[in-house]
């Protein structure tokens, strides 16, 4: 039995599916996150969760105990928003002290508990100090101490990096991780950002359009997206999609996209699930291209539209046939815009999908 | 030859006990793209504002085109503000909110209708000149805010964190698309961001700013690959340079590293710089970024470590890798390379790659000009 099951949780509003059968578990130790675009209904569901927002249909069951029912202060679930209410005329102290005093605890058992968590965040230092001096990250990380120091039995944080500066964000996430190894805190954790959610959490759920798309380890979900939204979903730069015309031929698979034939070996399975003659949808990511100054077998002539430099990367859109693909160029290669260059699609990273159901075959 | 269209030379600001710009001077040529990229605080919104006209130096003077405009108000600048998509305005339709500035100066109708019309076709708006605001998409509201400054046909064009509120599939069509349309029209753009991602794909030169101070200004190639000091080093790349500091001694032939007590082998990585001899006894900071190690998983190369954990970054993955107690680094490897935590591998590492910097003064330490000199 896992530590919280979300069973079949569904929520209307003015008539319109905000979550649809929402199953998810989450074990005890582990950081699920639920990545989505904004307005997937990632909120929705922490808060169902909490206890904020009643669900249409469903339960909610923490270590075996049904609580879709029970208030949200007796549910020792505690919960941090992208913003969080931190007292600015109070200190840091205070703030962290605050939920502890709610409760009624002695001042040296709080005074303990709050220097603590204080350690175990790298916040002493701002203790005794007003929210108006902290940075972004320490601002945030006096919220999550304040979560944490009820040692709640379960953690819901909504996009709490959100607001921050690329740079502490990047920093944040990976703190994040080290705490959750450190202490094993049980967290749900909701973010826009496919890679914010694939190191912060164990696993990740993609929540779109209200519906879970996929749940696994980042890598599976990178190598093998259930469908093509989730593909565009997750793949950072953009997607390359093209339609393309797909023929069995003995053992092999071929593909012409305009008038470029690829082709590769396949096995039985997938030659049974591909209709010869039929269209596809193939999609292949910016680093899945290759590109080169000199002609191949299989490589279309293009374009060079814009080059942009990312330091441990180019990224490159080059015009072939009056489509635009996206590459990454390989490290060393100069080419300017304007120039002509020679692309090629890497036919073991391409991947298939069903025109109409969207779905993936390979 | 590049001509300069403005100049800020010695701008000073303060708020109160805040010294927010603090001396900085620079140069946008014509047709450029220029970022001003910092962290929130370091004073590159106020030195947009000031460029602006919006706020007034302390000291020092703003040139656009060689005219001093220091004490012009904002309207007579030839400057325009893109404002974030909120600023569009949700009752009218995209075509009056584009006109909207054209209309303010009261031009004759049929060159507002076609001004509007020549900067809704290069924006792609064409087909929804004639809905509400309130009904286009983010992506559209972004895009009439574009407009707004474009159909005046400003010297430059300002822009302030415009896409922060975007999500990031958003944000990285905007950026492709910005960049596209400011190249074919060649406009000169002042662009503000934190966002050091961001700032190298859409500029054509960087200003990387730290509390209220100008650090450095180049290409992106130039930032990204000799960064003037630690800060500078730090703020661009992501995944952050890996960072280690020690004393560089000499120690039974080998060149190492001595940080309390902990002793890290760098004969591999400097003895073949030029100038390292004028460094050693010296406290300094090794930089390395994650892109330019190489995992090997049967342990060989310059360091041997202990994967502690691991990072997925788009088709990579990035792993952490114990070096000592206190010494990690990080390093891109690929999803083939099946790692697990607790495996023990030895990094390689290009000799031509390591960044050497002062500890105490972050400032960057040429080996190869230590060596001429």
């Amino acid at each position: 039995m896992a530590f919280l099951e979300i069973k079949n949780i569904s929520k209307k509003y003015r008539g319109r599916y905000a979550l649809k059968n929402i199953n998810l578990s989450i074990e005890k130790g582990e950081i699920l996150s639920i990545a989505g675009p904004p307005g997937s209904g990632k909120t929705t569901l922490l808060k169902i969760v909490a206890g904020l927002v009643k669900p249409d249909e469903g339960s909610i069951v923490l270590e075996g105990r049904d609580i879709t029912d029970t208030p949200p202060h007796l549910r020792g679930i505690s919960m941090v928003f992208e913003i969080p209410p931190v007292y600015p005329d109070r200190t840091g102290y205070d703030n962290i002290a605050f939920p502890l005093r709610l409760k009624g605890l002695p001042e040296n058992e709080i005074k303990k508990r709050v220097y603590e968590v204080a350690e175990l965040l790298g916040i002493k230092h701002i203790l005794h100090r007003k929210p108006e001096t902290f940075s972004g990250g320490e601002y945030q990380r006096v919220a999550l101490a304040r979560a944490l120091v009820t040692n709640p039995t379960l953690l819901l944080l909504d996009e709490p990096l959100k607001s921050l500066d690329a740079k502490i964000r990047e920093q944040m996430s990976i703190w994040l991780k080290e705490l959750q190894r450190k202490i094993g805190v049980t967290a749900i954790y909701t973010t826009h950002d496919p890679l914010e959610a694939f190191t912060v959490g164990t696993r990740t759920a993609i929540l779109i359009g209200g519906e879970i798309k996929q749940i696994g380890d980042p890598i599976d979900i990178l190598e093998k997206p259930s469908m093509l939204e989730v593909d565009e979903y997750v793949s950072i730069p953009a997607l390359n999609i093209f339609t393309g015309r797909v023929e069995l031929e003995d053992d092999k698979l071929k593909v012409i996209i305009n008038n470029v034939f690829l082709e590769k070996v396949i096995d039985k399975t997938l030659r049974e699930r591909i209709e010869s003659g039929k269209e596809y949808i193939i999609a292949l990511r910016p680093s899945d291209i290759k590109v080169s100054t000199s002609p191949s077998p299989h490589s279309f002539q293009g374009r060079v539209l814009l080059v942009q430099y990312l330091g441990s990367r180019t990224l490159a859109s080059i015009e072939v046939n009056e489509t635009t693909i996206r590459a990454i160029l390989p490290r060393g290669l100069r080419v300017g815009e304007g120039d002509i260059v020679y692309v090629e699609l890497d036919v073991d990273r391409m991947r298939i999908y069903d025109p109409d159901s969207k779905i993936r075959i390979a | 030859m590049k001509k300069v269209k403005l100049e800020v030379k010695n701008i000073t600001k303060r708020f109160g006990d805040l010294l927010a710009v603090n001396n900085v001077s620079f140069e946008v040529y014509e047709g450029e793209t220029f970022t001003l990229l910092g962290p929130s605080g370091c004073g590159k919104t106020t030195t947009l504002r000031i460029i602006a006209g919006l706020e007034k130096p302390d000291k020092g003077r703003v040139f656009i085109g060689g005219r001093d405009v220091t004490d012009v108000p904002p309207r007579e600048r030839n400057v325009c503000l893109v404002f974030q998509e909120y600023a569009v305005f949700p009752h009218m339709t995209v075509y009056d909110n584009i006109a909207f500035g054209l209309k303010a100066r009261k031009e004759p109708e049929e060159l507002i209708a076609r001004r509007v019309r020549e900067v809704a076709e290069l924006l792609g708006l064409t087909s929804v000149l004639n809905t509400k605001a309130s009904k286009v998409g983010l992506s559209e509201k972004q895009r009439i805010a574009l407009g707004r400054c474009l159909v005046v046909e400003p010297e430059i064009l300002l822009l302030d964190e415009p896409l922060t509120l975007a999500d990031a599939k958003i944000r990285e069509t905007m950026r492709r698309e910005l960049r596209r349309l400011q190249r074919e029209l060649k406009i000169t753009m002042i662009y503000v961001t934190h966002d050091q991602l961001e700032a190298m794909m859409l500029s054509d030169r960087i200003a990387v700013m730290n509390a209220g101070r100008l650090l450095q200004v180049g290409t992106p190639r130039e930032i990204y690959e000799k960064p003037k000091n630690l800060f500078v080093a730090y703020f661009i790349g992501s995944p952050t340079i890996n960072l280690i500091e020690g004393k560089l001694v000499r120690k039974d032939g080998k060149l190492v590293l001595e940080k309390e007590g902990l002793v890290l082998d760098a004969t591999k990585l400097l003895e073949e710089a030029k100038g390292v001899g004028k460094i050693i006894g010296r406290e300094i900071v090794i930089g390395i970024r994650p892109e330019d190690i190489q995992i090997d998983p049967s342990g060989h190369g310059v360091w041997k470590g202990e994967v502690e954990l691991f990072e997925v970054s788009g088709d990579q993955l990035i792993v952490h890798i114990k070096l000592a107690e206190e010494t990690k680094i990080r390093a891109m490897a690929p999803f083939s390379l099946r790692l697990r935590t607790g495996d023990i591998v030895g990094v390689a590492i290009n000799p031509d790659k390591v960044h050497v910097f002062d500890r105490k003064t972050g400032e960057r330490i040429d080996l190869l000009s230590i060596g001429e000199a």
